[in-house]
């Protein structure tokens, strides 16, 4: 049972018109198209289309989990929705097995004007599920979703954390062989977020499991092979998570580099070396050296130098400042040569941004700053959940 | 281990495999009827939850209107003949039959147009949401006969035995709204005009109905003989008051034209929703 092949995807394709008007007209045609039986020239664009789904294929046994990443417009949720039958690809051929559950928008079958019990039975009866079934799950769903006491009032004074938490225990109950999660538990709690992890982590070993998910944590976490969608096309696809998702970061790496501040400083150059060698690419506790070289107006006596490392969505994860580290910059007006060694830098692999800035002594003012500067790439082939891998020293008793 | 679902999604036409589309559409329709019944019970309990009057106003249209016909036949502004009975009863019936039509001839578009979220987001058998709006044209019809039947014990209407063909008459009229609702849904899905002009022919279709005059009238003018709702709303509502404009075999002709129609109206809905779905925006 566990080794059958449930979704087979063979080079699927979707388009998509950018002009309303001609989208509609051309609705319009391919439905004339199905009248006629009429198969020609699916796979020429028309006038303003573009392929939003271009080429995908994959397999997936039963126990694997497939996360779809990607910038936005990359295609997942296209692809999620032919996954699901909802939308009919213009090429290729997709074929699932068994009780397909797909959490696309969890409080898309709701009516706010019914109260949380009502809208239960309303979205179990769409998911497939039968009276008799919804009402022996009943009482499983309502603990699940944590809603209480609001079980009898109209979903419309629901937060949209709570009817995602609805919907979720709905679905969840349906004991799916395909489960399509589409990035709906960005909206929960951290609490409710792990009850979800954990309720999936339940099914896993039995179940096709395909997540789009921003997060990179949470495909580390889930995921066992990846796919990395870009403009519609698959960039990558396998089970080296580590490697996929490198794939993916360096999706952002062209445009992010900026330059801003008040001008009374210049940053000349920056250099990441390590061993001496000049090298934005480093293993994971290397001992990573920042070289910089920065000219600042006389007026500003005591500036202060801030290193800033980001991961891919622009988060800062780590900083570095001279102030903190009590060193006093004493500027004459001269260039001045900044030598900072990071020992044993602890970052997981996988690609950051560094930024530099140069304040007054206040803190107040930008006179220069270098954001994503530099593209910092730590090899190895661990991934982590988070940004930081602390060496532990471990002893067992 | 049982055998699993298998379903395929492919760019092929769907009319390529006819013996499979026909199979998948049965079995859809037989799926669908819990479901029907979920949603049909959800849009009536939802439909007035958000109004003080309530299921008042399933009978106000039709008294409303059924007043101004009897004010204006009053002040013989209008002059109506040959019917039998008070014009009131005449008037009543007529337009509570009348509003079955309209209301059937809206209800897929509605339903639809509702539920874009639905469709966009959520698998189900998509059969559901036109057998749900039938049923809801059907439960609103329920309310406003409790308004005949008030107007039928204040006018002391005698109950003859034709009156057990009246639900065959309903039924038709649903049927054939439903037909032209069905058909039209592709189009007015894509295209907005598709709904507003409905609502401005429906408004003339009204005045070429023998609802507010009778049709065995002399010189009744040709587009309400050629008028394929004339039959059926003439027809069931002589059964309900008992008077003579009864076409028998102009009813039987639309019904079953409009069967034939209603499975083509059917394929036609399931080949276009995946296409609607995606020209609908995510």
């Amino acid at each position: 049972m566990k080794n059958d092949e449930l979704v087979v995807v063979d080079g699927v394709s979707k388009k998509f018109c950018k002009d309303l008007k001609k989208s509609l007209w051309y609705g319009l045609n391919d439905i004339y198209k199905e009248l006629k039986i009429d198969s020609s020239e699916n796979n020429r664009l028309r006038d303003d289309e573009f392929w939003a789904v271009n080429n995908i294929s994959f397999n997936l046994k039963r126990g694997e989990c497939l996360g779809l990443i990607g910038c936005n417009g990359a295609g997942k949720s296209t692809l999620l929705k032919l996954l699901n039958g909802l939308i009919k690809p213009d090429q290729g051929r997709i074929e699932i097995r068994g009780r397909v559950c797909a959490m696309i928008e969890l409080a898309a079958g709701f009516n706010p004007v019914l109260t949380g019990r009502e809208n239960i039975f309303i979205n179990g009866a769409m998911l497939g599920l039968s009276k008799k079934e919804i009402q022996d799950k009943f009482d499983a769903i309502v603990e699940f979703s944590e809603i209480g006491e609001f079980l009898d009032t109209p979903v419309a004074s629901y937060s949209s954390g709570m009817k995602t938490r609805l919907g979720f225990s709905i679905a969840v109950q349906m004991e799916p062989d395909v489960l399509i999660v589409d990035e709906v538990l960005a909206v929960g709690d951290i609490g409710f977020n792990a009850k979800c992890f954990n309720r999936i982590r339940e099914i896993y070993e039995n179940t096709v499991i395909i997540f789009v998910s921003h997060s990179i944590p949470q495909i580390a976490r889930v995921a066992n092979k990846l796919c990395v969608l870009d403009k519609g096309n698959i960039v990558f696809y396998g089970q080296d998570i580590p490697k996929g998702i490198n794939v993916y970061t360096s999706l952002f790496d062209k445009t992010k580099k900026s330059i801003t501040g008040n001008g009374k400083a210049t940053i000349d150059r920056i250099d990441v070396s390590v061993n001496g060698k000049s090298s934005v690419e480093f293993d994971y506790l290397d001992n990573v050296n920042i070289h910089i070289e920065v000219s600042i107006d006389k007026s500003k006596l005591n500036p202060v130098c801030c290193i800033l490392i980001l991961n891919h969505l622009m988060e800062v994860v780590a900083q570095c400042d001279s102030s903190f580290n009590k060193v006093k910059i004493n500027n004459i007006g001269k260039k001045i040569d900044i030598n900072i060694l990071l020992p044993a830098l602890n970052l997981n692999p996988g690609n950051y941004y560094m930024s530099v800035s140069i304040m007054d002594e206040a803190r107040i003012e930008v006179l220069s700053q270098h954001f994503a500067a530099k593209l910092l790439s730590v090899k190895g082939c661990f991934v982590g959940m988070a940004p930081v891998q602390l060496n532990g020293e471990w002893s067992l008793n | 281990m049982t055998k699993l679902k298998t379903r395929i999604y492919n760019s092929e036409p769907q009319l390529k495999d006819v013996r499979s589309f026909i199979q998948l559409m049965i079995n859809d329709l037989k799926t669908s009827y819990e479901l029907s019944i979920v949603l049909m019970v959800r849009n009536i309990s939802s439909q007035y939850r958000q109004t003080y009057l309530g299921s008042l106003w399933a009978v106000l249209p039709a008294i409303f209107t059924t007043s101004i016909f009897v004010y204006l036949s009053n002040k013989r502004v209008l002059s109506i003949e040959n019917i039998e009975g008070p014009y009131v009863l005449y008037v009543i019936s007529g337009m509570v039959l009348w509003q079955v039509f309209t209301d059937s001839i809206n209800s897929p578009l509605n339903q639809a147009d509702k539920s874009i979220t639905m469709l966009k987001k959520i698998m189900f058998t998509r059969e559901a949401l036109i057998v749900a709006g039938i049923g809801e044209v059907l439960f609103n019809f329920l309310i406003r006969s409790i308004l005949l039947v008030i107007t039928f014990i204040y006018y002391d209407v005698q109950i003859t035995l034709q009156f057990i063909f009246v639900p065959i008459g309903v039924m038709s009229i649903v049927l054939f709204g439903t037909v032209i609702g069905v058909l039209l849904l592709p189009f007015g899905l894509l295209y907005r005009d598709v709904g507003k002009s409905l609502t401005m022919l429906t408004t003339l279709w009204f005045f070429i109905t023998p609802v507010i005059y009778s049709s065995s009238n002399q010189d009744v003018f040709d587009l309400v003989k050629y008028n394929p709702v004339t039959p059926l709303l003439a027809t069931t509502r002589s059964l309900l008051i008992g008077s003579n404009e009864i076409y028998t075999n102009q009813f039987i002709l639309v019904t079953c034209i409009s069967i034939l129609f209603l499975v083509a109206g059917w394929v036609l809905f399931r080949l276009a929703i995946p296409h609607l779905v995606s020209r609908m925006g995510s």
